[in-house]
């Protein structure tokens, strides 16, 4: 049986001297920011670009985009993100409805030009995983062709396609599937090791 | 989803259902604390001080004994999608009467416009996946790690089914009525 001094020995000499992960919030011109109710014009303008309606059906108002980003900071474990480059917001993401007993949240993304995201993407979910004890991220996407490119997106960063939740969305009065992704944070730490080391979050 | 589920109690031949914001909190409580103990059974961490509109209270009509509870709680961002739980009380038997709650409840749903009955059913479940595959729904998505259950993340399944599909089963799986399960079922949990 431990003791507390023998405790007390292993904290000392153990690995966890080591030095902590930093923060990787700006890397090749893109920043991580935190998306704040100023920002609201902007996501609205994101929201009408290519598919995005489809993935975050949302009413596409300033106001309640301002009072949804207020609201969602608020939620445990959540953090709406915003990624910049030149000065311009070229995508947002966040966690919402934490399971804060099995350690997983829903995560949504929208990027203006999704093809072009992997980067700001993968900084955007290892700055989540950084933040939180997070276990794994979720995603839903509609299974239709202008969304097909969010699971191309979400998959290159190391988000597995777990199935679908058949006929869950109905969009324009159409049923529709929803292609479920999940990321685990091992998962996403292998990713990291093997494709893009400067986002290691065990350095 | 339809507020009907529970604002009036159900009878069927051994099932009476009863909404759980009229039951004796402390009853809940045993029963939470019974499902906290079973593996397979993810329920509430703390359950809300007012139980939802769609969770009922099952008792078997012969002894009034309380047998489970049902859970139908529409998921969020999927109107007329219900995500329906099940705690069955193993301790107590009944199996047969929950099952023929479930059906009381379901066909109760689909009444009210519920386009789609959805369950997450954790993969050492295998009582329940008996079930559901035996009324011919498969799963359709596989969550990895997706819940902290008995001291360890498991793989949750997804099902789902509609209306023509539940009526599929009442005619053809059990066509002696809606609520009547199959024998081979007796005893799960």
């Amino acid at each position: 049986m431990l003791t507390s001094a023998t405790r007390t020995d292993r904290s000392v000499v153990g690995d966890r001297t080591r030095d902590p992960a930093p923060a990787v919030v700006d890397l090749d011109g893109f920043t991580v920011q935190p998306l704040e109710p100023g920002h609201a014009a902007l996501v609205v303008d994101l929201l009408g670009c290519r598919g995005n309606r489809y993935v975050l059906d949302f009413p596409a108002d300033a106001d309640t985009v301002a009072a949804a980003i207020t609201s969602i900071a608020r939620e445990p474990w959540s953090l709406p993100l915003g990624a910049v480059r030149d000065g311009e917001l070229v995508g947002v993401a966040t966690t919402a409805l934490a399971n804060l007993k099995s350690l997983n949240a829903g995560f949504t993304a929208l990027f203006v030009d999704p093809p072009s995201a992997k980067l700001p993407l993968a900084m955007m979910v290892r700055h989540l995983f950084w933040t939180f004890p997070l276990h794994r991220l979720y995603a839903h996407i509609p299974a239709m062709d202008l969304t097909q490119e969010y699971v191309d997106l979400l998959t290159s960063v190391g988000f597995i396609n777990e199935g679908r939740l058949v006929d869950h969305a109905v969009i324009g009065g159409q049923p529709f599937d929803m292609v479920t992704l999940g990321l685990l944070r091992p998962d996403f730490e292998r990713w990291c090791a093997a494709h893009e080391p400067r986002l290691d979050l065990q350095s | 989803m339809s507020s009907a589920v529970a604002s009036a109690s159900i009878d069927g031949q051994r099932a009476h259902l009863e909404p759980a914001a009229a039951v004796d909190p402390a009853v809940l409580a045993e029963l939470d604390w019974s499902r906290a103990l079973h593996p397979a059974m993810a329920g509430w961490v703390v359950r809300p001080s007012v139980p939802s509109l769609g969770t009922v209270l099952v008792r078997d009509r012969r002894d009034d004994a309380v047998v489970g509870l049902l859970d139908a709680v529409e998921m969020s961002g999927y109107p007329g999608v219900v995500n329906v739980s099940i705690y069955a009380d193993g301790e107590r038997g009944h199996a047969g009467t929950m099952l023929e709650a479930y059906g009381l409840l379901v066909t109760q749903l689909f009444d009210g416009g519920v386009r789609l009955v959805h369950h997450e059913v954790l993969e050492l479940n295998r009582p329940i996946q008996r079930i559901l595959r035996g009324i011919g729904v498969a799963p359709t998505a596989r969550l990895v790690e997706h819940a902290y259950v008995a001291g360890r993340f498991w793989d949750v399944l997804v099902f789902a089914f509609g209306p023509a599909d539940w009526d599929r089963v009442r005619s053809t799986v059990a066509p002696r009525s809606p609520v009547s399960p199959p024998p081979s079922v007796e005893g799960g949990s």
